[in-house]
């Protein structure tokens, strides 16, 4: 091979976008290599030296235009007026201060029907959680470094309670955990949780993604969250319950059924259709759940295994 | 575990035909293929067991309405939030279920421990 071709095959190479090639260069590398295999390939120093070198410098520019087209996002093309209007936030001034907000006006009216709506638990309920909940609320801390803690990212998250510095918190407990539990509730947009709560689009997601991971602390050692099986007394119990209403099924103390949790798919169909069997409609995580029963409790059992179908 | 259940106590547990295990004893499956019955027993314990499966239903649909954030599409990712929301789902429904009383499985089978005191005091008015 001659070293103009061995140039050219360069250049086409340099050219193809780095998502086919795999070759991660900065663009002005790139751009470098190009342009010393072009003047390699058109050295002279005659007129007709002199217009080629004036293509390829056109030639370059095009190169240059396409690979910024590639890498720029669409979202770093606006200006800051059509990245504001796109933004599906709520801004601090057109929110309630979160001590005045609506979630505030319905945990004070003490009305168990509109708690059980937002959040799912009336209103003794939410305070028996709140008290396991406020002790992790306090301890810890949403404002850390990724760099430092372990694996799940709490251990650095421990507060600093000799540390004066720094403004009080606005978001109480209730706030915080009301958050979490209506983020469960609410099927649709952030902005929603945003006007009901007070709190701005970042402040949402610290807080939701802080009551989470507090709430997985404070229940999961409680007694009453807590799956487990239930003990050999209970199941004597229950098959008497289930065979007083059905008298041919003797020995039944409980019934399984599975649930499918919805999970991210690909977007494109044809990609998607390379990957997949397609005996299935849905991309989901198969969850079997066992339903008990005792006096007051219905306790269930869930094995969680993730499952990609199509 | 259920097996171990069932080796202690003698208790089965109803499923539906979608549950891959074979013909074992420690579960029963609902059907609805009638003419599989072998005597009149079996026929009626088929219907009978088709009848309670509705029950599993039940607690499934509580899950659905607890947690309707549940429908959406979780997002793909690697040790991040989808296993703290899902490792929070059933503690928050084992406390609901235990506490709020909403629960139609409890309602329905023992509906004599949905009473309280004040239900009967205010029967007796």
């Amino acid at each position: 091979m001659s070293q103009r071709h061995a140039c050219f095959t360069v250049i086409c190479i340099l050219v193809t976008p780095s998502r086919f090639t795999g070759l991660q260069l900065p663009l002005a590398t790139r751009f470098s290599y190009i342009k010393f295999m072009m003047e390699s390939i058109y050295h002279g120093d005659d007129a007709e030296d002199e217009r080629k070198r004036r293509r390829v410098r056109l030639i370059i520019l095009l190169i240059v235009l396409l690979s910024l087209e590639e890498q720029r996002s669409f979202r770093s093309s606006l200006i800051k007026e059509g990245r504001n209007r796109r933004r599906r936030s709520l801004n601090r001034e057109v929110l309630l201060h979160p001590s005045l907000s609506p979630w505030m006006k319905l945990y004070s009216s003490g009305t168990d029907g509109s708690l059980i709506t937002i959040t799912g638990f009336d209103h003794p309920t939410f305070q028996y959680i709140l008290d396991l909940f406020t002790p992790f609320f306090s301890a810890f801390t949403p404002w850390c470094s990724k760099q430092g803690g372990g694996g799940d990212g709490l251990q650095d998250m421990r507060r600093n309670t000799n540390e004066k510095r720094g403004k009080k918190r606005m978001v109480t407990a209730a706030a915080c955990l009301g958050l979490t539990l209506a983020w469960y509730r609410f099927r649709g947009a952030e902005f929603v949780l945003q006007g009901w709560f007070g709190f701005t689009g970042t402040q949402t997601n610290v807080w939701l993604r802080f009551g989470r991971r507090m709430l997985v602390k404070a229940l999961r050692t409680e007694e009453a969250a807590i799956v487990r099986f239930p003990s050999n007394e209970s199941i004597e119990e229950w098959k008497a319950i289930i065979q007083e209403r059905h008298d041919k099924l003797h020995h039944v103390y409980c019934f399984a059924d599975g649930l499918k949790l919805r999970f991210q798919a690909c977007s494109g169909l044809s990609e998607q259709g390379m990957y997949y069997n397609g005996w299935q409609h849905g991309h989901y995580i198969t969850s079997q759940y066992i339903c008990l029963w005792c006096h007051r409790k219905n306790h269930s059992l869930c094995r969680q295994r993730p499952r990609l179908c199509s | 575990m259920l097996q171990e259940a069932f080796q202690e106590t003698g208790g089965v547990c109803c499923v539906d035909s979608a549950f891959l295990a074979g013909n074992v004893d420690y579960l029963i499956k609902s059907s609805q293929d009638l003419t599989k019955a072998r005597d009149e027993e079996h026929l009626l314990q088929l219907k009978q067991a088709t009848s309670l499966r509705q029950a599993a239903e039940w607690g499934m649909r509580s899950i659905q309405s607890a947690f309707p954030r549940m429908k959406d599409a979780i997002l793909y990712e690697e040790k991040g939030e989808r296993a703290v929301i899902l490792k929070l789902l059933p503690l928050l429904y084992n406390i609901r279920l235990e506490r709020v009383g909403l629960n139609q499985i409890l309602n329905t089978y023992a509906p004599h421990l949905s009473k309280d005191a004040g239900y009967f005091i205010k029967r007796n008015d």
